[in-house]
């Protein structure tokens, strides 16, 4: 099938990459780009978080996405959150309560906690527990993640 | 998967690519149900025709008589959020609300919500089911046929009435039960024209709706609800991607000081192929005194009896009259 050269805006950067029809967001990312951040788990089901980036700010699964509808929208990894060694406020969070056990689901729960704090920064236990329905945490840490987010969520975007 | 990509710049163009490729295409919108359906290779088209671009189809508005229309590209998240929504049709709003997950409803649009295939796993869930389907014959949806599901006792499925084209799989979109309680409209646009489609003539079951080959679905028209009117939004559904296994939508007209149903319209998805009209409910308890309406009595004509006896199809059953009474319950209570 036909091969298209496109651009892709990651994280603030414009990449050109050669793609098929048929190639999802989440396989360029990862195999062409180099975005490792965001993890491969169920694999094209839309069913455990992993793969969670931001298009244009909200929190989609990029197994999901075809590379050629990506074109266009700012695209936002969790390589973009953390400045050099500075973390990003929901990182720290993370960080500083144990909400981080063996990590695979971490970008994508970080990532869908930034689009809930910047939707809504006071966010309440309720609205952060929807919002994570979509990411599956196998570890079972959710009562540590759910505590970061409202962690995070204090004077957040101060 | 192996296909080929083009993008429609308006709907003009849109019908007329669909025109062109008929059923080897397939409308782009969302995708968060067509591609897991062409990676499970539950279907395979060779053109995909994506209309993410016409933007024009994304929009909350209210038009004559305050009657809510919402373009088909809206996406589930932006319905969810719409505070006017909450205030209007609050039963949309609920209904939004249970469906998948955040992340599903950001890419999700209102438009492919309806045009959804069946849910089943003879048919498209689960990749370890692939390798399951393969050493069955394929089932009506695959191009074979017979209905695995229709053998066995069943939880998931059709649990009473006929098959739709000979599948038991029930329609897969949550908004079709409300829309259907609020006597909704989807607009469509072909090669031939504009129409207006009910929901009663829209969802045919087996996944199949009545949009002809080149036919998009444009907008969804819901009229504007009379201030005395309550209404409740119920379902069960298991797993991340929550498809509906039962879901309830129920509005009533009562009169103001609540002691009389001047109007009800109840109905239930999940126990038949399309979403079932709670007939003798809404005949039984039109203008009538809330105190003295049965529930259970009314059930008995509309729920009679199930499909295959066996444990999990009459746990459903006896699932649906409950939701049925507790929602009920809720609205005239």
């Amino acid at each position: 099938m036909s091969h298209r050269r496109i651009n892709l805006r990651i994280n603030g950067m414009d990449h050109e990459v050669e793609v098929d029809p048929e190639d999802i967001l989440l396989d360029v990312l990862r195999e062409r780009l180099n975005y490792t951040g965001t993890k491969k788990g169920c694999d094209g089901t839309g069913e455990c978080g992993a793969c969670t980036v931001l298009l244009d700010g909200k929190a989609v699964y990029s197994c999901l996405i075809l590379a050629m509808d990506a074109v266009g929208k700012e695209i936002t990894t969790i390589e973009d959150l953390a400045r050099g060694t500075d973390l990003h406020r929901i990182q720290k969070a993370f960080l500083e309560c144990g909400a981080v056990q063996c990590g695979f689901c971490t970008p994508g729960m970080i990532l869908t906690a930034k689009a809930l704090l910047d939707e809504n920064p006071k966010a309440s236990e309720k609205e952060i527990k929807e919002a994570i329905r979509g990411n599956l945490c196998r570890c079972t840490g959710y009562v540590k993640i759910v505590e970061a987010i409202q962690h995070a969520g204090e004077n957040y975007g101060k | 998967m192996s296909f080929e990509y083009i993008q429609a710049k308006d709907i003009p163009e849109a019908v007329m690519m669909l025109g062109k490729y008929g059923d080897e295409s397939r409308i782009l919108a969302g995708g968060t149900e067509l591609i897991p359906n062409m990676r499970h290779h539950a279907i395979s088209p060779k053109i995909l025709i994506s209309i993410k671009p016409i933007t024009s189809l994304c929009y909350i508005r209210y038009g004559e008589n305050n009657a809510l229309n919402i373009g088909a590209l809206t996406p589930l998240r932006m319905i969810e959020r719409s505070s006017e929504i909450v205030r209007s049709h609050s039963l949309v709003s609920e209904c939004v609300r249970s469906i998948a997950t955040f992340q599903i409803k950001n890419a999700g649009t209102a438009g492919g919500n309806l045009c959804q295939t069946v849910k089943c796993y003879y048919y498209n869930q689960s990749h370890i089911n692939f390798f399951m389907r393969q050493s069955l014959e394929p089932c009506r949806q695959r191009g074979g046929s017979v209905c695995h599901a229709s053998r066995v006792d069943t939880f998931n499925h059709a649990i009473l009435g006929k098959p739709a084209n000979g599948c038991i799989a029930t329609t897969a979109s949550d908004l079709a039960t409300p829309l259907l309680a609020l006597n909704a409209c989807v607009k469509v646009i072909g090669s031939k024209g504009e129409r207006l489609i009910s929901p009663e003539d829209f969802f045919l079951g087996g996944g199949r709706t009545a949009l002809r080959e080149d036919e998009i679905v444009t907008e969804v028209q819901i009229p504007s609800l009379a201030d005395t009117t309550r209404s409740t939004y119920g379902k069960y559904s298991q797993g991340t991607r929550n498809f509906p296994i039962l879901n309830i939508a129920v509005i009533a007209r009562l009169t103001p000081d609540r002691k009389f149903c001047e109007d009800i319209h109840a109905i239930l998805g999940g126990v038949s192929v399309i979403p079932l009209r709670l007939r003798s409910v809404e005949t039984q308890f039109r203008n009538q005194e809330i105190s003295s309406l049965d529930i259970e009595d009314a059930l008995r004509d509309d729920l009679p009896g199930v499909r295959i006896r066996g444990s999990l199809s009459e746990y459903k059953l006896k699932r649906a009259k409950t939701m049925v009474s507790d929602v009920i319950h809720s609205v005239l209570g």
